[in-house]
């Protein structure tokens, strides 16, 4: 395993060749840590070169990516082999790291230092709302559409979002019981007030599981909106039926394609730990799991050593628990109806 | 919501009385950051005069229960009322935060150490 090091403008380059196995991963791991604690804040790794990647290779990559992070810096992988690919594909590694085809679109991948420049100046920060942050969790990146993730749950999720983020921002409040108002001015997110504005219109308090189902009703097409907002945002478009990022030249969304996989990276971390989370964390989990997102963040062995752990962080919001509730009402009434006649 | 603190042997007590909701968490987590700041990382929080707590205030609690264990200290509950448990049993709060009868019991969790 050898590692060639260089650079192009403010990015390094490491064309990593031969087998990232046992033998070698120690090695390459203390090399990489050194290099990025030379102060790289672009790094792509360039796997052309590379034969044969094991497990304890694939934890290279991911104490790599954790240290570019660390240190606020950018990681993309680049040009693995057919192989190589597919031992990240399978390993789950390609949902939560940037992987990149060929050597240009990692590059590009990373902002231009005139971009940066203008980042800083005068480049309107895109901010995404919770419900924005599940249907880009949602999305299958490469093929354009949404993953096969039960409608109701969706909807549900994207609601429960909105509850939720009402609630981090202090605009109601919820107990065992109710759902209460506690201030009603606007949030500047058209459909955060609006919902606001439904929710005010109720004259006594009702439960949080009576809003989760008062927003997910057909006729308000929570998803389209959900959608329409991030098209309205300049984060995504539609083209044939498909629904695909924009990259757009002179200004990079706040959370494009790379963040949603940091997002994924931070709450693989924090529930494989015992970490106490915040309660935005929580709330990601709460909706990741509604969803089934999180499965494809764990290896087959860890799924069934997270299982608890995801189901007692999820409640920990309680919007969170309704979400769950309500999700697993609607699962008991489908096995119901779907049972056969005797 | 009221807040009263006590200075006792290697922790701070805090006894908080009324209802901790989205009208009195900023309050309440400010006076609760102002202990954390003096340099103290064992609170006890006395619960027994909390009628009640919504949403916005489990989250100062878990906010104080983070910042605590990041110096490796940490947030012992006592004196829960039954409503109060009740959330807490339901949203699993129960499982990140130690809970003890009154603050006696509370304080022997700290020396235990």
């Amino acid at each position: 395993m050898t590692i060639n090091e260089r650079k192009e403008g403010d990015i390094t380059i490491l064309l990593a060749q031969g087998r990232l196995d046992s033998t070698s991963a120690q090695d390459t791991d203390r090399k990489l840590s050194s290099i990025i604690d030379g102060g790289v804040l672009h790094l792509v790794l360039d796997l052309s070169g590379l034969e044969y990647v094991s497990s304890a290779g694939l934890r290279v990559f991911l104490s790599a990516a954790k240290h570019m992070r660390k240190v606020q810096g950018k990681l993309a992988l680049t040009s693995p082999s057919p192989q190589v690919k597919q031992v990240l594909d399978m390993a789950g590694f390609s949902t939560i790291l940037p992987i990149f085809a060929t050597m240009e679109e990692a590059v590009r991948s990373f902002p231009s230092a005139a971009l940066r420049q203008d980042d800083k100046t005068n480049a309107p920060l895109v901010k995404l709302t919770l419900a924005e942050e599940v249907y880009l969790l949602a999305l299958d990146n490469t093929r354009g559409v949404i993953k096969p993730v039960p409608g109701y749950a969706l909807d549900y999720a994207l609601a429960a979002a909105m509850l939720m983020e009402l609630s981090l921002c202090d605009k109601i409040d919820t107990d065992l019981k109710t759902l209460k108002v506690v201030s009603s001015d606007p949030t500047g997110e058209p459909l955060l007030d609006y919902t606001l504005l439904e929710l005010r219109r109720e004259m006594e308090p009702k439960p949080t599981a009576f809003w989760l189902g008062r927003l997910t009703t057909e006729k308000n097409h929570i998803e389209k909106k959900i959608l329409a907002q991030l098209v309205r945002k300049g984060i995504l478009k539609q083209e044939d039926r498909r629904i695909l990022w924009v990259f757009k030249s002179h200004r990079y969304p706040l959370m494009d394609d790379r963040e949603v996989k940091e997002v994924r990276m931070r709450l693989r971390e924090l529930i494989l730990s015992d970490e106490i989370p915040d309660a935005r964390e929580i709330v990601l989990i709460s909706l990741g799991n509604a969803c089934r997102l999180l499965d494809e963040l764990f290896t087959t062995e860890e799924k069934e050593r997270v299982r608890s752990r995801i189901s007692s962080l999820a409640r920990l919001d309680l919007i969170g628990g309704e979400l769950a509730n309500s999700i697993r009402e609607i699962e008991i009434n489908l096995s119901i109806t779907s049972m056969p006649n005797i | 919501m009221e807040i009263q603190s006590k200075i006792g042997n290697g922790f701070t007590t805090l006894s908080l009385k009324g209802r901790l909701d989205a009208v009195s968490a900023a309050p309440a987590e400010a006076t609760i950051n102002k202990t954390i700041e003096s340099g103290t990382s064992n609170i006890v929080l006395d619960l027994a005069g909390l009628d009640y707590i919504s949403s916005a205030g489990l989250r100062v609690l878990l906010v104080t229960a983070k910042k605590l264990s990041r110096q490796n200290g940490k947030v012992v509950l006592c004196g829960l009322q039954d409503s109060v448990r009740e959330v807490f049993e339901i949203s699993g709060f129960l499982s990140i935060f130690p809970v003890a009868a009154d603050e006696a019991e509370a304080a022997k969790s700290f020396q235990a150490k």
